[in-house]
């Protein structure tokens, strides 16, 4: 599966990324910390593929190591995964994947930080190499909090919030837009914040608002609120919002509500690289939906559902999903949906 | 040496992972603008002087601890006293926990075994003789401990295929390369050898000392100083409770709870600490000189004015090594990205990197060194959290850290910087008073008052 430059929305950011860390590459000649942050899988690829391009004109090739599994030793397991014959005396950057394996995995997480902080010595003494660790957004906190040590030897941190075109294409028809692509201030959270507590207040002093009416009214600001955080970059916030906005649609019986709080949890768990948390959500989600007969909510899940499995590079599960999807857009009698979603499953029949 | 006079050069000769040599011609001696007292110079003249007053006190050692900020040049202070201390006649055994301990899991007895390893390698190689007697003494049962076996013969072939150690190294040489591998790789047997340690903690002491003591005689005769020991990194010790003694944690149960073995060896000792436990008053009991802090190089004076003598010490650290001329369009931007740093010599450093990686002409513009400040800015908003922000205004106005477990972390990670002249104080990191969030709460707060 290959992604062209063209079919990737490089913001401005990326494309500056993307120059310095070639640059480093072609400067360094030793061992060198590189950490590149992208919360697609395939955009990791595909952004490997790029720069081992740009660098073929000078000369460099890159070595590809992708930890597959969730390991307590990761650099043991990187070394590994190096061709012995070629340990020391190549000096190519080594490119690692994989490493949102062992640190989602509780059982590995504490074990292989400890290793990547207190045994950073031996990644120098193994690699004498630029190495570039691709992370998901959410392990940086990760790594710059537990493993405080390692991250102090990082000589570049490259983040490219890169978008596929045609994802972004299909988030746009389905109107389930990336929420952390927002990015709005504290102080714009808390204005709208305001608003929508106003709003309740004024609701509230009307009088004759009979019990259901208020869980219902709760549900609904809770929700807001939810989508308002995460659009704000607060996940842990947006997620105890939306989580009670659950709870008060769950009492209200509200079917609809609860589903569209299961779609932006699922929404948020994707943004933040939670892929199994992403999809347990838009199942449930998916599943209420249908059980409404709620077409136009059916896609949508299925859309994000197809982008979770697509951001975790399982092209077949992306491709079955978008076959649904597609019947779904021609039965809503959807040209537009149509197209997209054949042009992503011929995106995905590429080998 | 020649200096760099192109971007990849300056990338390259700035890295802060590579510390200098000691002696290297591009040191720059910050000890002045650190505010605090010249460490090296004073630790070096601490040991003189108890070597001079030996006579008339009696058998006395020094016994040091060193902190500070992580990436602050604590390692090259180190090996500059090393240096020093040699080209006055000691033997200085220098070894780094990183690199000789498993610092995610280590007690005392650990160092204290490490140390046997290392002064033994060191003194050999300084043509010393260490007393076989004494390390068979020390190795023998050690060496039931890690194979399981009484006989000598089955000993040493078990160490070798177990442990891959040598076949050709001697005995004792053979044991403590396989303690040195167990207590790198965590092996299964550490726990026994630190149960069996525990159980022979007198006899083991003594054993160190009389094989110390040996040396020293040896030093004597030979007209050289005394032995030195320093041990690094200690303060990278992973911080967690301990589950059978929850008041104490893996930090206070090697300085506080088993300080005095650390102190046991008759010979000089220096060891760098967490500096979590600066608040931590038992240490004192302990250790009773106050711990040698190296503070972060002074920018600003506690009331904000730029301190321009560490700006200047600062730049010259860059100057050293590369030609600012041909590398920046404009002087005064090195000065600003060390103003930026805070004094913090590896964010300093890395600044630089950053502004040479981001520079799109032949040289460091104004554009670049901003693209650098920021994205140094977003990697510090990361690291600070929501309930940090009360904290850190407090620090920001009050220009002290309060001795309280729960702003420990603040230092940790560098979110707060803390300096030295004619008292402690500390402020926060400039990146962060420079994030979105901490100005935010900085306002809010201003307009509660």
């Amino acid at each position: 599966m290959k992604t062209k430059r063209s079919e990737l929305i490089l913001t401005p950011e990326a494309e500056e990324a993307l120059d310095a860390l070639w640059r480093v590459l072609c400067w360094s000649t030793g061992h060198t910390l590189l950490f590149a942050v992208a919360n697609s899988l395939p955009a990791q690829r595909s952004l490997t593929a790029l720069l081992e391009q740009e660098l073929e004109a000078e000369g460099i090739s890159i070595l590809q190591v992708t930890m597959e599994r969730a390991e307590f030793h990761p650099i043991q397991a990187i070394r590994e995964r190096c061709p012995s014959s070629v340990e020391r005396e190549d000096l190519r950057p080594c490119v690692i994947f994989g490493l949102e394996h062992t640190l989602a995995s509780s059982q590995h997480r504490e074990a292989a930080l400890s290793v990547l902080n207190l045994n950073r010595e031996q990644l120098r003494e193994y690699f004498q190499r630029p190495m570039i660790f691709w992370l998901l957004e959410y392990l940086v906190d990760l790594i710059g909090e537990r493993a405080p040590d390692f991250w102090a030897w990082r000589s570049g941190v490259y983040y490219f919030p890169v978008r596929d075109l045609l994802l972004a294409q299909l988030d746009a028809v389905l109107s389930v837009d990336s929420l952390s692509l927002k990015n709005l201030s504290e102080s714009e959270v808390q204005q709208q914040v305001n608003v929508l507590e106003r709003e309740l207040d004024e609701t509230l002093s009307k009088g004759h608002v009979v019990r259901s009416d208020f869980l219902q009214l709760q549900a609904q600001l809770q929700q807001r609120l939810g989508v308002l955080y995460l659009q704000a970059g607060n996940y842990s916030q947006g997620r105890s919002s939306l989580e009670c906005s659950l709870e008060f649609f769950r009492r209200t019986g509200d079917q609809s509500g609860l589903a569209l709080a299961y779609l932006y949890l699922g929404m948020a768990a994707r943004d933040i690289g939670e892929h199994e948390m992403a999809a347990k959500f838009l199942e449930t989600s998916g599943d209420i939906f249908q059980t409404l007969g709620d077409s136009f909510g059916m896609a949508r899940t299925l859309h994000l559902l197809a982008a979770v499995a697509y951001d975790q590079g399982d092209f077949a599960i992306a491709a079955d999903r978008y076959r649904e999807l597609c019947q779904i857009a021609r039965s809503l009698g959807d040209r537009r949906l149509v197209e997209l979603c054949e042009a992503q499953l011929n995106r995905l029949a590429v080998p | 040496m020649e200096k760099a006079n192109t971007l990849s050069r300056a990338w390259a000769v700035l890295d802060p992972e590579v510390p200098l040599p000691s002696g290297d011609e591009r040191y720059v001696d910050l000890s002045a603008v650190r505010g605090g007292e010249a460490v090296v110079e004073e630790i070096a003249r601490r040991i003189r002087w108890t070597d001079e007053t030996l006579d008339l006190t009696g058998k006395n050692f020094v016994n040091l601890l060193v902190t500070g900020h992580r990436g602050n040049g604590k390692s090259t202070e180190l090996l500059r006293l090393k240096q020093v201390l040699e080209e006055d006649g000691y033997l200085v055994v220098y070894f780094v926990g990183e690199v000789e301990l498993n610092l995610g899991d280590v007690e005392w007895s650990d160092i204290l075994l490490t140390m046997v390893s290392q002064v033994v390698e060191q003194a050999k190689k300084a043509d010393l003789r260490p007393d076989e007697e004494t390390l068979e003494r020390i190795v023998g049962w050690l060496a039931q401990e890690l194979v399981k076996k009484e006989v000598r013969r089955e000993q040493e072939i078990e160490l070798v295929g177990q442990f891959g150690v040598d076949a050709s190294l001697p005995f004792f040489a053979k044991v403590l390369a396989a303690i040195k591998g167990a207590f790198r790789t965590g092996a299964v047997q550490v726990r026994e050898i630190r149960r069996e340690v525990e159980r022979r903690a007198s006899g083991l002491l003594k054993d160190i000392n009389d094989l110390i003591d040996d040396l020293q005689r040896q030093l004597e005769t030979s007209g050289r100083k005394g032995l030195v020991i320093i041990v690094d990194d200690l303060e990278k010790i992973v911080l967690r409770s301990l589950a059978d003694s929850p008041r104490l944690t893996t930090h206070s149960a090697i300085f506080v709870e088993h300080g005095e073995h650390l102190k046991t060896p008759h010979c000089h000792l220096i060891y760098t600490m967490p500096v979590s436990l600066l608040s931590e008053e038992n240490v004192g009991q302990i250790f009773p000189d106050t711990p040698f802090v190296i503070p972060v190089v002074k920018v600003r004076t506690r009331t904000g004015r730029r301190y321009a003598a560490g700006v200047r010490a600062l730049c010259q650290v860059v100057e050293r090594r590369v030609d600012t001329g041909a590398v920046f369009e404009l002087p005064k931007l090195l000065e600003e990205l060390a103003l930026t740093s805070g004094g913090h010599l590896r964010d300093f450093l890395r600044l630089v990197r950053y502004a040479s990686q981001y520079a799109t002409a032949d040289r460091i513009d104004r554009a670049a060194t901003k693209k650098a400040v920021s994205a140094m800015i977003r990697e510090y908003d990361r690291l600070v959290k929501d309930a940090d922000l009360p904290k850190l205004v407090y620090i920001a106005r009050e220009r002290r850290l309060p001795r309280d477990a729960e702003y420990a972390h603040l230092p940790y990670h560098l979110l707060v910087l803390e300096y030295r002249n004619e008292e402690a104080w500390a402020d926060v990191h400039p990146l962060v008073a420079r994030t979105a969030k901490f100005k935010e709460r900085l306002i809010n707060e201003d307009e509660k008052e």
